[in-house]
């Protein structure tokens, strides 16, 4: 055989044989090629844009928007600019994502226990759930929420519901705590400041009594000792907060937070008071939830599944009961399984709510595709596809702390 | 300690079946069983595959419900009544042929489970005790590692730490050895050589006929959901009586 040139060998081996080498230059040569093919595209886009002067850049941003957003949690008015505009569609866009993931992984965990149960009918009818909804197009879905909402009456002849609620075709409107004394700040004095100081003293008060629960936890496993931690821990928070209460109710002579309870008003019947889930928001809201829940349902019943009938056994022949089977062999088990396919749907969720505009949500699709009238359609699109990228990466670091905080113990 | 039974059987008698049937679906697996365990003795329980004898020491746990006769462990019938169950799993501890440790926790935390959630025991206490259990079997050095990191071997003899750390009256073994390479087979069998010493009652379904000769008080040998033959080791191995046993011990002793 040929003897390679020396200058050709690493370690003593020709270079064309050395894995490493090979591995090397396979990657330099793909990295070369990617580069290369990413600069061709964007540099062609640069061309054909110029050449067809089609309006770009990004100055847009802090101009005037100039027009009404149907719906926003944080105040806007027509004459904030693009830049903020986008910013409360985006804010809609995370509400419904928040809201919407809590939501259905609640349901889905409920259906998808209630799939494993040993009752035939609720595990029939958890199935039949996960079966239709998720085979169903999400946005045939919506639509026909859309219309069952349009279908409501309207606010003039709203239904009622418990005497306190109202549903129609604009929403639902529920009793709600709002703050006493204007919230005002400036004019309101301690009265407006009363609410304020009462969160202040309920967020001390969960605090308490999650301590208290936790140094009991504590206690009870050290010493064996019965000590009634979330009872205790309940109490503390409780006590906390209505001393709280009672003490701005005192100084203040009111109560920092009322009731208040939706009432319809003037001739349209408009409702005033209370909260309102607008009809776009609720149904999207529905939609969303309904559509995902069925296929958390169906990785929550993998999850479970996947813990071998072993685990469970040795653990009942240890004594455990049932909940103490669930809640210390099995879902810690299955919550391996189940976190990465769930964070999936988060960010499934999350873009899917992108199908809002079409049941007349102002999320930030619907509100980029209203601005490319007045402003460049290729500058808002790279912004939003940067929104849900940056939402997306937002759930996947939840998914990745998980992990890292479960890859410390073992196996 | 719970209501008395209606019938109370021998005091000295740990474990009774009385005519015990069970059915899977139409499959009738346990067919009339009727035999008792004395507090101390050793039982080994051999017979072919399908045989019955991992639904049979599982009913004694309630791992498998049985439909017809009543079996009694510590004086207290196994009934649908949960007290009861509750407290005879907290009673008798089971060894499974996959170990079935949990891959979650440490080694330590697999052993301190259960005694600190289901008796009770101070944290302090029951790692103390874990740990001199470890001892026991010979492992103390492995208390922070996770299952997955041990060896078959190693694994098993957690898993019958973590049975006694509940501090059982019965232990009951199904095939502790069958998934274990030779060398690691000698292990768990020193642990349960040790343990027999030591006067535990055990139920042991195995097919390690020189164990069964030296540390069992008596074989029971099932077939087709029955026990065929019972007896001391020394008669059931060089003097079987029914055809059946002859048979089964002629092949496992040539295969
Ligand atoms: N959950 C179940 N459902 C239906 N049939 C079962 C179930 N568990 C066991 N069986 C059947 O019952 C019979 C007895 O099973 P068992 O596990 O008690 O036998 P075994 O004597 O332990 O056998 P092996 O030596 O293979 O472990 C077998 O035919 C088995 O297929
Ligand atoms: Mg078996």
């Amino acid at each position: 055989m040929a003897q390679a040139p020396r200058v050709l060998t690493y370690q003593g081996i020709p270079v064309w044989r050395h894995v490493v080498i090979i591995q090397w230059t396979l990657q330099i040569v793909s990295a070369v090629l990617v580069v290369a093919l990413v600069a061709w595209f964007f540099s062609n886009i640069a061309n054909a844009i110029q050449d067809r002067n089609i309006p770009y850049g990004f100055d847009f941003l802090s101009r005037q928007y100039q027009t009404p957003i149907g719906e926003h949690f944080i105040p806007y008015e027509p004459s904030d600019t693009f830049g903020y505009a986008l910013f409360v569609a985006a804010t809609n866009t995370a509400i419904v994502a928040v809201v919407g993931v809590a939501l259905a992984t609640a349901l889905g965990i409920a259906v998808g226990v209630a799939r494993l149960s040993s009752n035939w009918l609720v595990a029939r009818i958890a199935g039949a759930y996960v079966e239709f909804f998720r085979n169903v197009p999400l946005l045939i879905q919506l639509l026909f929420w859309f219309y069952i909402v349009l279908s409501l009456p309207p606010t003039r002849n709203t239904h009622v519901l418990f005497g306190r609620a109202y549903i129609n075709n604009a929403g639902v409107s529920i009793p709600w705590p709002l703050p006493t004394g204007g919230g005002d700040l400036y004019s309101g004095g301690l009265a407006a400041l009363a609410p304020y100081l009462w969160l202040a003293s309920a967020a001390i008060a969960v605090a308490a009594g999650f301590v208290v629960h936790r140094i009991l936890t504590r206690r009870e496993i050290e010493t064996g000792r019965a000590s009634y931690p979330i009872i205790s821990g309940t109490a503390a928070a409780v006590l906390i907060g209505a001393v709280g209460w009672v003490a701005l109710m005192i100084v203040n002579g009111d109560a920092p937070f009322a009731i208040s309870t939706p009432a319809p008003q003037g001739a349209f019947g408009r409702i005033a008071g209370g909260f309102t889930v607008r009809a776009g928001l609720f149904v999207l809201l529905i939609g969303l939830v309904i559509y995902t829940a069925a296929f958390i349902a169906e990785i929550v019943r993998a999850g479970i599944q996947s813990v071998r009938k072993g685990q469970l056994e040795a653990a009942r022949a240890l004594g455990l009961s049932p909940i103490g089977v669930l809640r210390l062999v099995t879902f810690p088990q299955a919550l391996r399984v189940i976190v990465p396919p769930l964070i999936s749907q988060c960010l499934n969720l999350t873009k899917n709510s992108s199908l809002g505009g079409a049941i007349g949500y102002s999320e930030l699709t619907s509100v980029t595709i209203t601005m490319t009238q007045t402003a460049p359609a290729i500058s808002l699109f790279i912004l939003i596809m940067a929104s849900y990228l940056a939402m997306s990466l937002a759930w996947s670091l939840a998914g990745n702390l998980y992990n890292w905080r479960i890859g410390f113990k073992g196996a | 300690m719970t209501t008395a039974p209606e019938e109370t059987p021998a005091s000295d008698d740990i474990i009774v079946f009385k005519d015990v049937h069970k059915w899977f679906g139409s499959f009738h697996v346990l067919r009339g069983i009727t035999t008792s365990v004395r507090r101390g003795e050793k039982v080994v329980i051999m017979g072919p595959s399908g045989s019955g004898k991992s639904t049979f020491i599982r009913a004694v746990n309630r791992l498998e419900e049985h439909q017809r006769g009543q079996i009694f462990v510590d004086g207290v019938e196994m009934t649908n009544d949960v007290r009861h169950i509750d407290a005879i799993r907290r009673d008798v501890g089971m060894v499974f042929q996959s170990f079935n440790l949990f891959p979650h926790l440490s080694v330590i935390n697999n052993i301190t489970l259960a005694p600190i959630k289901v008796r009770k025991l101070p944290r302090r206490e029951a790692e103390q005790a874990a740990r001199a259990l470890l001892e026991r079997v010979g492992i103390p050095e492995q208390a922070e590692k996770y299952p997955a990191e041990l060896s078959g071997g190693q694994q098993q003899r957690v898993a019958i730490a973590r049975a006694l750390a509940m501090q059982p009256n019965v232990m009951l073994f199904d095939e502790p050895t069958s998934a274990l390479d030779p060398e690691m087979i000698r292990e768990v069998l020193d642990v349960m050589r040790e343990l027999a010493r030591s006067g535990m009652t055990m139920m042991i379904v195995t097919h390690e006929i020189g164990f069964a000769r030296e540390a069992a008080d008596r074989v029971i040998f099932m077939d087709e959901g029955t026990i065929v033959e019972e007896g001391p080791p020394k008669e059931f191995f060089i003097n079987p009586k029914e055809e059946r046993t002859k048979l089964f011990l002629h092949q496992i002793l040539t295969h």
